[in-house]
C-alpha cells in the first residue's frame, strides 16, 4: 500500500467552504492532479488498497469540525478524469447539528470521464434534533463510466425526548455530457412526519445509484440479498434510462444502514471492476 | 354542475382507466407486513396522498392540464417524471395506465386523446397517467381544482381497492379509510404548488421495488 501525500487544510472565515478534487490516471495509478480542501473538510492521504486494482485510489473525506453545523454551506467538487478510479469514502457518519433556521447545504459537483470508476460512498450522515439538512448533487457521467454515489441519514434523538431532526431535503440530477438528464430524484421530509409512513418502522434511510453499463452492473436480486443480509430492507430496481440501477435501503439504525452501504459499495466494485475490493477500514 | 359531473365520471373505479391492475406498491407492503388493519392503511394511504401524490403526482397533473394541448411541452413533463420514477415497476405501470387511459378517452371521441395516443405509440411522447391525466381533463372541462381532487379520488381509492382486494382489509374498513382521507385530498389540493417533482416515500419504493422480483404477485405493480 503507497500513499500521496497529506492534504493542506486551510481555515476559512465562517463556514462557507469548498473542496476540488480532481483525479487523473498517470503511471498506471490514479492521483491527485489538483486538490483544494478548505475547512472544515479534511482529506486523509490517498491509499491504494487492492492489489487486483492497483489503479484504484481511495481517500477518506473529514470534517474537520465534528459535523455540519446551522449555516453551513458546503460544496465539493470531484472530477474523475478518463479511465481513473477514484473512491472517496467516510471514516464515520458525519452529525448535523440542529439546523437553527439557517439550516445546512452540501453541494456535490462530480463529473466522470470515458472509461473512469468513481464511487462516492458516505457513511450516513447523522440527524440530531433540529437538524436541518439539504443535500444537492449534479453528476455528469460519460456513457461507458461507472458512477457509485450513496447518500443517506438516520434519525437520533440523544436525549429521547421525542424531538426529531427539522427536515431533510436532497437533490439529484444525473446526466451524460451532451446535456441529456438520466435520472433526477428530489424529495425532502420533516421530522416530524418522517415515522409516519415514509420510512415504514424504520429510523435510517439511504439511496444509492449506480451508472454504469448494463456489463459492468451487478445482478438486482443479488444486491438486494447482500444487502438485506446486513440487516436492511432495500429494494433495487433498473434506473430509469437504461443508466444503471437505483437502490432504496431501510435500516434500523445508522450502524445497519452503514453496513449495507458498504455491502453495495462491494456489490458494485466487483461487478465494475471484476475483482473483490479490500474492506475499506472504518 | 356540468364540470363537478364530468369529475364523477373520470374518479369513478367503472371508468376503464386500466387502474385495476395496479396496486401502487401496496401488495409488496401486504407482504413485507405480512398483512395489514385498517389504521395501518390509513397511516401509508396519507403518506402516500402527503409525500407522493401532493409534490410529484399533482404537479405532474398540473404542468400536463397547463400544456393547452402542446404536444412538445407534453413531452417535456413526461420525460421528466420517466426520468424521476426510480423504481423500473412504478414507471412501466404509470405508462400503461396512461396508454389505457388514453385509449378509453381516444375511443369515445377525444380528438387530444387520439393524438396523445399517437404520439405515445410513435415514441415522442412517453404517456405516464398523472400527465396524460391532466392533458386530457382541461380538454373535457374539468377546471384545475377538480382535476386535482378527481386524480388525489383515483389514487387512495386505488390504493384502498387493492388493500380489499388483497384481503388485507374488509370492504365497509376500506370505505371507511377512503372517508378518512377526504379532507387530508382537499387540504393537499390546496397547498402551494412545488416547482419541481418531488416525492419522498422510501418504504413504498422499496414494496414497489420488492414486489417486481417477487415470484407470486396479483398485481402489475
Amino acid at each position: 500500500m503507497r500513499s500521496l501525500p497529506l492534504s493542506s487544510s486551510a481555515f476559512d472565515s465562517g463556514r462557507s467552504a469548498e473542496a476540488h478534487l480532481a483525479a487523473d490516471l498517470a503511471g498506471g495509478r490514479t492521483v491527485l492532479r489538483r486538490q483544494h480542501v478548505g475547512y472544515p473538510f479534511h482529506v486523509t492521504r490517498g491509499f491504494y488498497l487492492d492489489a487486483a486494482r492497483p489503479e484504484l485510489l481511495t481517500l477518506y473525506l473529514q470534517s474537520a469540525s465534528g459535523g455540519l453545523y446551522a449555516g453551513d454551506r458546503l460544496k465539493l467538487d470531484v472530477d474523475v478524469a478518463a479511465n481513473a478510479a477514484f473512491h472517496l469514502t467516510t471514516q464515520a457518519s458525519t452529525v448535523v447539528h440542529d439546523g437553527r433556521e439557517a439550516g445546512t447545504l452540501q453541494q456535490q459537483s462530480i463529473t466522470v470521464g470515458p472509461g473512469a470508476f468513481c464511487a462516492i460512498a458516505s457513511d450516513p450522515c447523522v440527524l440530531f434534533p433540529g437538524a436541518d439538512l439539504c443535500l444537492d448533487t449534479i453528476a455528469t457521467v460519460a456513457e461507458d463510466a461507472v458512477l457509485f454515489l450513496a447518500d443517506g441519514f438516520a434519525v437520533h434523538d440523544p436525549r429521547q425526548a421525542g424531538r426529531p431532526f427539522a427536515s431533510f431535503s436532497s437533490r439529484l440530477r444525473i446526466l451524460r455530457p451532451d446535456g441529456r438528464v438520466l435520472l433526477l430524484d428530489r424529495g425532502s421530509i420533516r421530522g416530524n412526519e418522517a415515522r409516519a409512513g415514509s420510512l415504514g418502522d424504520m429510523a435510517a434511510a439511504a439511496t444509492v445509484v449506480l451508472i454504469a453499463p448494463p456489463d459492468e452492473l451487478p445482478d438486482v436480486g443479488t444486491l438486494g440479498q447482500i444487502v438485506d443480509g446486513c440487516g436492511c430492507l432495500s429494494g433495487a430496481s433498473p434506473a430509469p434510462n437504461q443508466a444503471g440501477l437505483v437502490m432504496r435501503i431501510l435500516a434500523p439504525d445508522g450502524g445497519t444502514l452503514a453496513r449495507g452501504l458498504e455491502a453495495a459499495f462491494h456489490v458494485a466494485g466487483r461487478a465494475a471492476l471484476g475483482s473483490d475490493l479490500v474492506r475499506r477500514r472504518k | 354542475m356540468l364540470s363537478t359531473l364530468r369529475a364523477l365520471w373520470q374518479a369513478d373505479g367503472a371508468f376503464p382507466s386500466g387502474s385495476f391492475a395496479f396496486s401502487y406498491g401496496i401488495e409488496g407492503i401486504v407482504a413485507l407486513r405480512h398483512g395489514l388493519d385498517a389504521r395501518e392503511l390509513k397511516r401509508l394511504v396519507a403518506a402516500a396522498l402527503k409525500h407522493r401524490w401532493a409534490s410529484y403526482d399533482r404537479v405532474a397533473l398540473l404542468r400536463g392540464f397547463r400544456c393547452n394541448g402542446d404536444l412538445a411541452v407534453i413531452a417535456a413533463v413526461d420525460r421528466e417524471v420517466e426520468a424521476s420514477t426510480l423504481v423500473e415497476s412504478l414507471r412501466v405501470g404509470s405508462r400503461r395506465n396512461g396508454a389505457s387511459f388514453l385509449a378509453s378517452h381516444a375511443r369515445i371521441g377525444n380528438d387530444l386523446a387520439a393524438i396523445l395516443r399517437d404520439v405515445v405509440r410513435s415514441g415522442e411522447c412517453l404517456g405516464h397517467i398523472a400527465v396524460m391525466q391532466g392533458a386530457v381533463w382541461s380538454s373535457v372541462g374539468l377546471d384545475e381544482n377538480l382535476a386535482q381532487l378527481t386524480s388525489g379520488y383515483t389514487v387512495a381509492s386505488g390504493l384502498i381497492t387493492a388493500a380489499i382486494r388483497l384481503g388485507a382489509v374488509g370492504a365497509l374498513q376500506g370505505q371507511e379509510v377512503l372517508a378518512d382521507c377526504l379532507p387530508l385530498i382537499e387540504q393537499l389540493t390546496m397547498n402551494e404548488t412545488p416547482l419541481e417533482l418531488e416525492s419522498f416515500a422510501p418504504f413504498l419504493d422499496v414494496a414497489a421495488a420488492r414486489h417486481a422480483q417477487a415470484d407470486l404477485r396479483l398485481f402489475a405493480n
